[in-house]
């Protein structure tokens, strides 16, 4: 009786539920779409912020932090350095797979044109030889990862780098703008840079613009800067672009669990991936740059703080929608749920009818919007990021239970108002 | 036995309008009580307070050896589908069940449907071919009887009509007074408010009610309070 009361009631007031409906659908396709995204916004806006630099420093193990000012390096440190040879151990971490790109670095004070000037040699864009790894499990897949040459360099990971001319093929170089100004090197002139009785000459293959330090430095290939400050695979830096999810809080990994450990190894915090950086290259300090990843987890959680907020005001204008409609459904039914009273129905018998009514309408309305919010989602993925959002069966669970949740409360006065009714009107005839 | 008792009962609406004062009536089980008067003169408000749709202002009723008065929503709710039917002049069906399906909304509410005993009842009053009809679909005299069978499917201890054919043309008037005619061979109680003298007549006894007090009883018995 109860199944054949809700379906009568359903199909009675149609044009009433069809209403309440279309108000579930809007706010469930809106809070689906918004949680797919948000579920997925971590890697996508990581990705984002790579285009904007990298977010790790490794330095030779207890050298000091470089201190560079109008890009000249200041700082006290060892004769220590990385290793060239080592790096594309880079590539081979846990996070291997969010390492987007490193840049190493190896400057020194050479002297070009007849003015001291720092010269850093860096990969420009460079295929580094990943050798095969071993085995490796996913779930219940063994996967043998095979080896790969990894392009990486300065045109990767600052994208932004404005490059007037080309970038410098073997024996050319790249010139910061100030430098360039102040001595006069335009494209194609040729110059000669000496270090400690050493020469070289470059060809200037492109003007350097970047609104930094960089400006203010010439760019050659690793291996030349090497060859000229005598430092053979010497590598005093190395950028590394990650892909990381932001951490909230500070974690120190000694203070943490097994259990906890093996989740903090296995998410891509900055700090876990810094971690296995060191791991891979012994001898090698991984620093986060700070700024840049409290930027990025500042600007992640607040636009994730805007997604909910926006669900949110969704889900509230649904529920208000769901309130109207059933207001009015509820008004009208005034008198038969009356007669119910009259004929003996408790309130939570009133209160389960309306409710069930509800619940129908918050689960077709969810899955209805939860479909609708897939494809919103698909377009937002690839209109804002250019790669679609992969779909998760979290956000159609979410988004389910959020709608039959809105569904609830934007019955719940009226349903009470309707409990409460005296079946003494129906008596009466009022 | 005595099945119901009350006691100086009252009923104010918003402080101001009297629908019942200080009214005393005891019923016996297996009474047919006609309650009669003018419109406004409180049958209805005791209909409703006897049958629990409706709480006093004052006095005590005991239905049923239960103090109704102390009872809450749920348990008038509950008291109500236990031993209280229900008859309307309005017949008030759902109108978008059928007949069958009106009488088993009334056994659902009270425990369990039994689509059978809801057709047997059916058939008693002649509804046999209209049990799948709307109440749209019935006429008045068809409605009322789907009505009565809704009040009596759950055996209740006492019936309750409220002008039960006040809507109905002489021929289905007849109709249902051989019904409650029969409710009260089989030793129901059952309190009848009516205008109609000929109906009120076929009570036991004949309440009489004015301005909201009982001014009459024409029969064997008035409850007089006991300090009286």
């Amino acid at each position: 009786m109860f199944f054949h009361l809700l379906r009568k009631s359903i199909r009675r007031r149609w044009s009433r539920i069809v209403l309440a409906l279309l108000a579930v659908v809007m706010g469930a396709s809106v809070a689906s779409a918004l949680i797919t995204v948000a579920l997925d916004i971590n890697e996508k806006m990581g990705r984002e912020f790579r285009a904007y630099g990298a977010n790790i420093l490794l330095i030779p193990e207890n050298s000091t932090l470089p201190l560079e000012i109008g890009g000249v390096d200041y700082s006290v440190k060892k004769e220590k350095y990385l290793d060239e040879r080592e790096l594309y151990k880079i590539k081979t971490v846990f996070w291997r797979h969010n390492i987007l790109g490193y840049v190493p670095y190896l400057s020194g004070m050479a002297e070009v044109g007849g003015t001291k000037t720092v010269l850093t040699g860096t990969y420009f864009d460079e295929g580094v030889e990943v050798p095969a790894l071993g085995r490796a499990w996913f779930g219940d897949r063994r996967v043998e990862e095979a080896g790969a040459t990894f392009t990486t360099g300065a045109k990767r990971v600052f994208p932004w780098w404005k490059v007037e001319g080309r970038w410098p093929a073997p024996g050319e170089a790249l010139v910061g703008a100030s430098v360039a100004e102040r001595m006069g090197l335009g494209i194609g002139t040729v110059f000669k840079a000496s270090y400690q009785g050493k020469e070289e000459y470059f060809a200037t293959a492109g003007i350097l613009t970047t609104g930094g330090g960089e400006e203010g430095q010439v760019f050659v290939h690793l291996g030349e800067a090497q060859r000229l400050f005598g430092r053979d695979d010497g590598v005093d830096k190395v950028l590394v672009s990650a892909l990381t999810t932001p951490e909230r809080g500070e974690v120190d990994p000694k203070r943490l669990s097994p259990e906890e450990y093996e989740v903090w190894y296995c998410t891509p915090y900055i700090s876990s991936i810094t971690l296995q950086l060191e791991e891979a290259l012994p001898g090698a300090e991984a620093r986060p740059i700070r700024q840049v990843a409290e930027n990025e987890g500042r600007l992640l959680l607040k636009f994730e703080g805007m997604l909910f907020l926006i669900t949110s005001v969704a889900l509230a204008a649904s529920a208000l929608g769901v309130m109207a409609a059933m207001t009015t459904s509820i008004f009208e039914r005034q008198r038969e749920v009356g007669l119910m009273k009259a004929l003996g129905a408790d309130e939570g018998q009133i209160y389960q009818l309306f409710f069930a009514e509800a619940g129908a309408v918050g689960l077709a309305g969810g899955a209805i919007g939860a479909f609708l919010g897939l494809l919103l989602a698909g377009a937002i993925g690839s209109r804002v990021f250019g790669t679609p959002v992969g779909t998760s069966p979290l956000a159609l669970g979410v988004t389910l239970a959020l709608s039959t949740l809105v569904a609830f409360l934007g019955c719940l006065s009226p349903v009470r108002r309707a409990a409460k009714v005296e079946p003494a009107l129906v008596m009466r005839g009022d | 036995m005595e099945l119901i008792r009350a006691e100086n009962l009252s009923k104010w609406y918003d402080e101001r309008v009297c629908a019942l004062k200080t009214v005393n009536l005891s019923v016996e089980g297996g009474e047919w009580i006609s309650v009669m008067g003018p419109s406004g003169s409180g049958k209805t408000t005791l209909l409703n307070l006897v049958g629990c749709l409706d709480t006093p202002t004052s006095g005590t009723l005991r239905v049923c050896d239960v103090d109704i008065t102390s009872l809450d929503q749920g348990g008038r709710a509950r008291f109500r589908r236990e031993n209280i039917g229900l008859v309307f002049q309005q017949f008030h069906l759902v109108p978008h069940l059928t007949a069958l399906e009106n009488v088993m909304l009334a056994q659902y509410f009270h425990s369990i449907e039994d689509e059978c005993e809801a057709t047997k009842a059916l058939e008693c009053v002649g509804l046999g071919d209209r049990l799948h009809h709307l109440p749209g679909h019935l006429s008045g005299g068809e409605q009322q009887r789907v009505c009565i069978v809704r009040a009596l499917i759950n055996d209740p201890k006492i019936v309750l009509a409220d002008e039960p054919t006040g809507n109905l043309d002489r021929e289905n008037e007849e109709n249902v007074l051989e019904i409650f005619r029969g409710l009260h061979r089989l030793g129901k109680t059952v309190l009848v408010v009516t205008h109609n003298p000929e109906i009120g007549e076929l009570g036991d006894r004949v309440v009489e009610m004015a301005h909201g007090e009982v001014v009459g009883c024409r029969g064997q018995k008035l409850y007089i309070p006991r300090e009286f």
